[in-house]
């Protein structure tokens, strides 16, 4: 008889990689897995779909769902909280052999991966500008990217499905979206900026370094929501 | 966390809704005369906008927590962090129920998105009683298991499921979530006799009925019933809810509707319907 840890890895083996490991389990015809394996390709696909509209809208249905399939394979979400997976799946996009022709795709994602991660942060308090001492801690909501890509442009032409003016230019480009109230905040950054931002974030930063420039990044990043209440 | 400022906390032995994103604004500007609601917990372990639409829906009526992602059949155990994000979600709502189902969805380190069914032996047996009480000792409260919906059985299987989810109830003290399709759909699909099935089931402490709709499809020249939650409750299923509440009384009794959803009105038709039965039973008991 079977440990049900074997019968589990089976199961796995039949209705995420395709294979015939389960067939000798069941009762039924294997045709009966269809249902299962049907119902995990669709909700692993969906939950893709959820937190990546824009690369879904870019791709499309059949696209998506042949990525998001290998990408489970790849990395399978670890826990059963779909909005918490999906973090490699811009880095996946790079070495997904039939995108690669969309160069921009993966920098769309990372730029959408930073939104879903604002948008299901946990409502930790938000460090008032009057209350900032250092060290500064991020608040959940943040993140510092770095893309090639003019992926706000996409993203806006996407939801607007207006592509007038939209020119497709690679060059180093910096972001940090974060989450204040129920907005999501996205803001480009200098390449200046975006490194003070990083020494912030990893508390490398000295008070004497804070010139006028960078006060004012640092304002912008704590009128944005960008770092959390320091403990009491 | 702190507390939502709620008016009641219980779930009443009454009809609620399921709420889903799509309905979040319709719930909170129409405000549906429905007894109370449940939701998906794994859909707001993070703060934000859902958080928000929950917190607004709490402050109306009374929220039950259905959870689908803990994996309660896992041969691996289950995720502590997991279980601790969803107390502190019904600790911030004042989740009047929380409830899983008895199936898996993890193994092996991947979550695969489905409530998949378990074999039912002695030792699936033991694993699913020291998940759950592992659930409850986490949640500091009892929780509810959820009979499942199945296409399938292993060869290996030794006890009936209906015997197995009772011998759950009876080890670990915890409630049973009813789901009166899921025992049609199961029963149909496996040629299970349901007077056997009820008789077992309606032992255990039932503290919630969940009601959905169906679909029929055809495999190998078989007909299957698949519990897809797309479409109204059948009247086989109806029927036998009647019986169910004719034979335990009222019962929080949910009416479950997740994909293809309608407007929000016509849920409301559902559980409406799903009150005249419990109505019914309640004037009896009065009488």
């Amino acid at each position: 008889m079977p440990t049900l840890h074997e019968v589990q890895t089976s199961m796995t083996a039949t209705l995420l990689y395709g294979g015939a490991d389960a067939f000798a389990l069941i009762v039924e015809e294997p045709e009966r897995l269809d249902i299962y394996r049907n119902t995990v390709e669709s909700v692993l696909s969906g939950a893709l779909r959820i937190t990546f509209p824009i690369v879904d809208a870019l791709v499309g249905a059949a696209f998506l769902d042949a990525a998001g399939l290998a990408f489970a394979r790849t990395y399978p979400p670890a826990l059963g909280c779909l909005n918490d997976w999906g973090q490699d799946f811009p880095a996946f996009l790079e070495s997904f052999e039939p995108a690669a022709s969309l160069a921009y795709l993966p920098d769309v994602a990372r730029l959408e991966w930073a939104i879903a991660t604002a948008a299901n942060a946990q409502d930790v308090p938000v460090l008032l500008p009057e209350n900032a001492t250092l060290p500064l801690r991020s608040h959940p909501s943040f993140s510092l990217i770095s893309v090639q890509w003019p992926v706000v442009e996409i993203r806006q032409a996407v939801l607007e499905d207006d592509f007038t003016g939209l020119s497709l230019t690679a060059e180093p480009r910096w972001l940090v979206v974060s989450r204040l109230g129920e907005d999501i905040l996205i803001r480009a950054l200098s390449s200046e900026a975006a490194h003070f931002t990083q020494s912030l974030i990893d508390n490398r930063n000295q008070v004497d370094q804070m010139d006028q420039d960078r006060v004012e990044v640092l304002a912008q990043h704590l009128l944005s929501g960008c770092f959390q209440e320091n403990p009491a | 966390m702190s507390a939502v400022p709620h008016r009641v906390s219980p779930i009443p032995a009454a009809a609620g809704i399921g709420l889903r994103f799509p309905h979040h604004r319709a719930v909170i500007e129409d405000k549906p005369v429905v007894a109370w609601m449940e939701v998906h917990s794994e859909n707001y372990l993070g703060g934000g906008e859902p958080l928000k639409a929950l917190e607004a829906a709490r402050r109306e009526w009374p929220i039950s927590l259905h959870g689908v992602g803990l994996s309660l059949g896992s041969a691996d155990g289950i995720d502590l962090t997991h279980v601790k994000r969803l107390k502190a979600l019904a600790d911030r709502i004042d989740a009047g129920l929380v409830s899983d189902h008895l199936s898996w969805s993890i193994a092996d380190g991947a979550y695969l998105g489905d409530l998949l069914p378990l074999p039912m032996t002695e030792e699936a047996l033991d694993v699913v009683a020291a998940n759950v009480a592992r659930f409850q000792d986490g949640m500091g409260r009892r929780v509810l298991v959820e009979n499942p919906s199945s296409y399938l059985r292993y060869r290996h299987s030794t006890i009936p499921e209906w015997e197995f989810l009772a011998e759950v109830a009876k080890r670990t003290g915890c409630a049973v979530l009813l789901d009166v399709n899921n025992a049609y759909v199961s029963a149909s699909n496996h040629g299970w006799d349901l007077t056997t099935y009820f008789d077992s089931i309606l032992t255990t402490d039932i503290l919630e009925i969940h009601l959905a709709g169906h679909s029929v499809r055809t495999f190998k020249d078989r007909q299957i019933r698949v519990d897809d939650h797309a479409s109204p409750v059948c009247d086989a299923v109806w029927a036998l809810y009647r019986q169910v509440v004719d034979r335990i009384g009222a019962v929080p009794t949910l009416i479950e509707w997740d994909n293809d959803l309608p407007p929000l009105s016509r849920l409301v038709d559902e559980a409406d319907f799903a009150q005249t039965i419990l109505g019914k039973t309640a004037d009896a008991d009065a009488a």
